[in-house]
């Protein structure tokens, strides 16, 4: 790489002793080789180091041959079998892919660390999921008279305890105001259609009409969300009164829009700093075990 | 069979054939390295460790010279070594003295006991001035005036340039020269390289 280098600082010695050695072994390009014979005719220091080398040659061809001290033949048994091809072309990718996913690995581990939403996004999950438990609770105590816009389903099967089982809930109208709330109420009438109903057969009283809790239409469960709902109107609960073969009628109520909090986007972090970490031990060991069978 | 299967039937992973080469070239490979490292034992390891590593690259093999395929290996294998051997030098005056031991004498059965001993002392003096040359000069020297390879075989066994072969061979000259001149008392008449310049 350097040869330019070094034609250039070696001396005018060094490059005679060069031609001369060239020379010695037909090394010279034949322009080269008739300007140095040129020169050696009258140069007699020339002629005699010449002479000396050649000698020096002759010596060293003159070294005796060696015989192999044994057979270096290989075992068949240590290196007859043959390599499995297959690991021989696996093994440039598998390490590959085990850097690669070192490296995703570090840069999960970093984003999340670097990730400044990510906390504010798991607090307002978690109090998501608190509301909706509450949400649950509520749900789950049926006996509760004030409970007015209980679900649909729940809703139905009360109707048909009441007035099978000799109960009648007598409501004053005016009585059941719906609460006011601040949020425009998204009601649709389809489902309020069916809550309709003529009096009890047996009993004879009026048709009761019972408010039937819409269903919302934020995405939240449909279970939890009017409870709470309810709570948070702080509206004047309707007082129910129960009368015995009284008729049930009752307006349908709109229901206030239940309060949704949806929690932006979160990256599961510890899931892919999980995924990459599991993909790079088991490539790393795949990798560290063909590389000791093929090495 | 000629070298070429044996090279194909080798590179698929045939010991046997691959040892055909072996007992082809196992002897010019052991000189070479011999020559180099100066002594059996580090020639015969150099050249074990050569045959293996050639076998285990033999894929590597594009064709050409598979002799000096193999050179390029086994001197490979002399630097490897060399390294080793740096890293734990010898101690054992035994061993020093198993070299000196072991230096060969030119075989003929023509000349008488002087000119035997003659021969031997000369053979042991270019042997121990080889060895005080720098590596990469001793194995130009050796591949060139001992093995005869021509400069265009050192340069691809060597993987340097011509320019850097004809540099090595030359300086490696007369260092040879200079350190035997030095020993010339040794040396009988004839092969002082100093009588034919006086």
């Amino acid at each position: 790489m350097f040869d330019f280098l070094r034609a250039v600082f070696r001396s005018t010695a060094d490059k005679e002793q060069e031609q001369l050695s060239a020379y010695l072994d037909n090394a010279l390009s034949p322009v080269e080789r008739r300007q140095f014979e040129q020169k050696l005719q009258d140069n007699a220091e020339l002629q005699a180091a010449l002479t000396s080398l050649r000698l020096l040659k002759a010596n060293l061809r003159q070294l005796p041959r060696h015989r192999a001290p044994r057979s270096f033949a290989l075992s068949a048994a240590v290196h007859g079998r043959r390599r499995p091809q297959m690991a021989v072309q696996l093994y440039p990718m598998l390490r590959a892919a085990t850097v690669l996913s070192a490296f995703f690995l570090v840069l999960a581990v970093v984003m999340s660390l670097l990730t400044p939403g990510d906390q504010q996004a798991a607090t307002m999950a978690d109090s998501a999921v608190e509301l909706e438990s509450l949400a649950l609770m509520e749900a789950a105590e049926p006996a509760e008279p004030r409970a007015l816009a209980v679900p649909e389903a729940a809703t139905a099967e009360a109707e048909e305890e009441m007035v099978a089982g000799l109960m009648a809930v007598d409501v004053e109208e005016g009585v059941m105001v719906a609460a006011e709330s601040d949020v425009e109420p998204k009601v649709e009438e389809t489902e309020a259609a069916a809550v309709r109903r003529p009096a009890a057969p047996e009993t004879g009283a009026a048709p009761v009409e019972e408010p039937v809790g819409e269903m919302p239409t934020g995405g939240v469960d449909s279970e939890a969300a009017p409870p709470i709902a309810a709570e948070l109107t702080a509206a004047p609960l309707p007082l129910v009164t129960p009368t015995i073969y009284a008729p049930l009628i009752v307006e349908p109520t709109p229901m206030p829009m239940p309060l949704v909090i949806t929690p932006p986007a979160r990256i599961p972090w510890q899931i892919i700093q999980t995924v990459f970490g599991a993909s790079f031990l088991v490539l790393l060991a795949v990798t560290l075990y063909l590389r000791r069978r093929l090495l | 069979m000629d070298e070429e299967a044996l090279i194909a039937k080798a590179q698929q992973g045939d010991v046997q054939a691959f040892n055909r080469l072996v007992l082809i070239y196992q002897d010019a490979v052991y000189n070479v390295a011999f020559r180099v490292a100066g002594e059996p034992d580090m020639a015969a390891d150099a050249t074990q460790d050569a045959f293996i590593s050639a076998f285990h690259n033999l894929g590597s093999f594009r064709g050409g010279s598979f002799k000096a395929w193999l050179m390029r290996i086994v001197t490979n294998a002399c630097y490897d070594e060399f390294r080793r051997r740096k890293r734990r030098p010898l101690s054992s005056l035994d061993e020093i003295s198993e070299i000196n031991e072991s230096a060969p004498i030119l075989s003929s059965d023509e000349i008488g006991p002087e000119a035997h001993q003659q021969q031997a002392e000369l053979v042991e003096a270019i042997e121990r001035c080889l060895q005080t040359l720098p590596d990469d000069q001793r194995i130009a020297a050796v591949l060139c005036d001992v093995e005869g390879y021509d400069y265009n075989e050192i340069a691809e066994i060597m993987s340097i340039s011509l320019g850097t072969v004809k540099s090595r061979i030359s300086r490696a000259r007369s260092k040879l020269r200079d350190c035997l001149q030095s020993v010339r008392e040794l040396l009988p008449w004839e092969y002082r390289l100093s009588s034919m310049e006086e």
